[in-house]
């Protein structure tokens, strides 16, 4: 197993075998496309800071193994969000910064599972909880004049048990 | 706020969570179940927008859709999104329910609202609203007409009455008879589209299509079809079914489909998946038809052998019972079937695919729904006379007595709708109100749509009902040898003997039910079977156009 090196955002060099780095297709094409004679000098991630690539590596490590994605993405990928591993929940166990910087790192690096496991942990913060709760778990403002909150319980009349 | 925001190229720049750029909101919002992203709706004013993405709501829409028809009307297979989009609001504008709950939606959200709010007031067990319509004769059969928003009921005496379904006016009386027999009463009655089809006691099914200006009644009769078997013993049909611009008729021992789309008033409607599972008689045999993809239409017929590899019919007690008029009706809309035995109780059987894609339906060994009472005065004072599922979420068991709402996940009762005319001889079920007919010459109409607070009494003419000498049909005109000449066009008998298993390769694939590129599921629900070569007898259609000569 090759070992290769990446830095990242605020400089720091992280080992990495090349299998694992290779999750993200997005190194996986760079690789390709410098060939690899260049392994050996480190490949700069300049979006994503140590602390989060460390995290998002060792993600990658334990999902070496996977088998590829399906190809047919729009309807296989939509499984239902509690479909996230056991081991996958323990993994995104961590504050909501840390939450959003894996997935935008797993976005920017073109990691698809890592997104997909990322939206639905979010996706299960959000799932039934009231508006009010959804503003506080994620300190959003509720920004609707009082006209706009009059117009929502009209609406709700559909929506709402009477 | 415009509620047309369907392209999410508007929503660059909106901070919907702090951190996260506007395309993972997207990916988040699209994992969730729609109760969540109902309420997503009201967190803050650029979650609006991005809730207001008719994208989002596409397959949960496209799913309550599939279950709401049980997969008879996909949508074309290949659209794009925003087609698909348009298309589906379309449908549910003008043709899901007779009541005019989805009329005025402009968005997918809009329409998921209000099917949100349909599926509480259902599983809440109890109508919000009731009606009483006065038939004057028992009630024989009754259905839906969606796209006009009727309720359409047949009497004792062959009259075919029409009713405004969200106001329960009276509309129109019409008598629909066959040639040289007059009228007979109908015994079962199905409107898709711009068709009626009225199956009779005396066995002939009378084909009507929609037309303008008819006076009292909104279809005019175009034709007759007359099975074999209801031409030599005089059988009716036991169970009548349309599927797109087919209709499918089941009789003891007999299946036959009919093209009907050259009398809908426009041209060939895509449908070219089809199977069909129906009672005849105390057999259940299983249908399976299909259309060509490219030439003309074709349809064959297959009987199946007696030693059928189903095992569907030893799953309930009223298997080989002398009252084995059970009851069953498609579940969900992945080909699962509900079957009512005569003590009530009821079984589910999914359909699974089996490796070498053959479908095959898993009994439950336990019933969904366990018995009322399997004594001799139920079994023949309460019988079944129908089940319908909604969705996957709620069954609902008609006897002669009443209506009872069952959980479709586990057979809990939720409810048990009042019901106090008689017995219930006949029901159909839309998607916001249930009806049934009874022998006390009542309509009893369920609302389960909010907004229709009032009960309604409706009255049908107080004058005598027409006499058949007074009926007005354009079939008058033809000739009474009409059957004769009918089975003249339909060419001789095919070839008589047991018709091999259906299972086995040839080029003839037969697919159920759904588009399985739309409908986004892990599982696909397209179930294909093969017909053995030789396993299929071609019948030809008749010409039914020489018979309005």
């Amino acid at each position: 197993m090759a070992p290769m090196k990446l830095l990242s955002s605020d400089n720091v060099e992280i080992e990495v075998e090349k299998e694992v780095a290779e999750r993200s297709v997005l190194i996986k094409n760079m690789l390709e496309d410098v060939g690899d004679t260049t392994v050996g000098a480190p490949i700069p991630i300049p979006n994503v800071n140590e602390g989060v690539l460390r995290k998002v590596i060792e993600w990658c490590e334990h999902h070496r193994n996977d088998p590829p994605q399906p190809a047919d993405e729009d309807s296989d990928s939509r499984k239902k969000s509690t479909d996230i591993e056991e081991w996958d929940q323990k993994f995104m166990q961590v504050d909501q910064e840390m939450l959003f910087e894996i997935i935008l790192a797993a976005n920017y690096l073109d990691i698809k599972p890592l997104l997909d496991v990322g939206c639905k942990t979010v996706a299960n913060m959000i799932k039934g909880k009231s508006p009010e709760e959804i503003r506080k778990t994620f300190n959003i403002q509720n920004d609707f004049t009082p006209e706009e909150e009059d117009q929502i319980r009209r609406e709700n009349e559909w929506a709402e048990d009477r | 706020m415009d509620p047309e925001a369907d392209d999410s190229g508007d929503l660059d720049g909106l901070d919907g969570l702090p951190g996260l750029p506007s395309e993972m909101l997207l990916l988040i919002l699209e994992q969730l179940d729609l109760d969540s992203l109902l309420r997503c709706h009201n967190v803050c004013r650029s979650w609006r927008r991005f809730t207001a993405v008719e994208s989002i709501h596409l397959p949960h829409v496209l799913r309550a859709y599939a279950e709401l028809t049980h997969g008879t009307r996909p949508l074309p297979p290949g659209l794009d999104r925003p087609e698909a989009v348009k298309q589906l609001k379309q449908r549910f504008r003008t043709s899901v329910s007779a009541l005019p709950v989805f009329a005025e939606c402009s968005t997918l959200r809009d329409i998921a609202v209000r099917l949100r709010r349909l599926d509480r007031s259902w599983l809440s067990g109890t109508n919000t609203n009731f009606a009483s319509l006065y038939h004057e004769r028992p009630v024989t059969a009754v259905a839906v007409d969606t796209k006009a928003g009727l309720i359409v009921a047949g009497d004792d005496r062959g009259a075919i009455t029409f009713w405004d379904a969200p106001t329960g006016t009276y509309r129109g009386r019409e008598h629909f008879s066959l040639d040289g027999l007059g009228c007979s009463a109908p015994l079962h009655i199905v409107v898709e589209g711009d068709l009626m089809v009225i199956a009779t006691t005396f066995g002939g099914i009378i084909v009507a299509a929609r037309a303008e200006n008819t006076g009292s009644s909104p279809f005019l009769k175009v034709a007759e079809i007359w099975t074999r078997s209801a031409e030599d013993v005089g059988e009716s049909a036991a169970s009548i079914r349309m599927e797109g611009h087919i209709c499918i008729v089941g009789e003891t021992g007999a299946v036959s489909f009919w093209d009907l789309s050259r009398f809908a008033g426009r041209r060939f409607i895509h449908m070219d998946r089809l199977l069909f599972v129906g009672l005849t008689g105390s057999r259940i045999q299983r249908i399976a038809s299909h259309a060509s993809q490219d030439g003309p239409f074709r349809q064959h017929l297959w009987e199946l052998p007696e030693e059928s590899h189903y095992s569907i019919l030893v799953v309930g007690p009223g298997a080989g019972a002398a009252m084995g008029c059970s009851r069953l009706c498609p579940i969900g809309c992945d080909g699962g079937i509900l079957v009512s035995w005569t003590d009530s109780s009821v079984y589910k059987l999914s359909s699974n695919m089996a490796p070498d894609n053959d479908p095959v339906w898993e009994p439950q060994p336990e019933p969904l729904i366990t018995a009322f009472s399997n004594d001799l005065p139920s079994r023949l004072y309460n019988r079944p006379v129908g089940i319908h599922a909604r969705g996957e979420q709620v069954v609902c068991l008609f006897q002669q007595n009443g209506i009872n709402l069952f959980s479709g996940r586990d057979g809990v009762p939720i409810g048990a709708l009042p019901f106090s005319y008689g017995a219930i001889t006949c029901m159909a079920v839309d998607p916001a109100f249930i009806v049934v007919g009874t022998d006390y010459d009542v309509l009893c109409v369920y609302y389960f749509a909010p907004g229709h607070q009032t009960p309604i009494r409706g009255q049908g003419p107080s004058s005598p009902i027409a006499t058949a000498a007074a009926v007005r049909s354009p079939s008058m005109q033809v000739k009474s040898a009409y059957k004769r000449k009918f089975w003249e066009a339909m060419g001789p008998d095919p070839p008589e003997g047991p018709l091999g298993p259906l299972v086995g390769s040839s080029e003839l694939e037969l697919e159920l039910r759904m588009a399985k590129n739309i409908i986004p599921r892990g599982r696909s629900s397209a179930v294909a079977l093969r017909s053995s070569p030789g396993g299929k007898v071609p019948r030809p259609l008749p010409e039914c156009s020489s018979l309005e000569s």
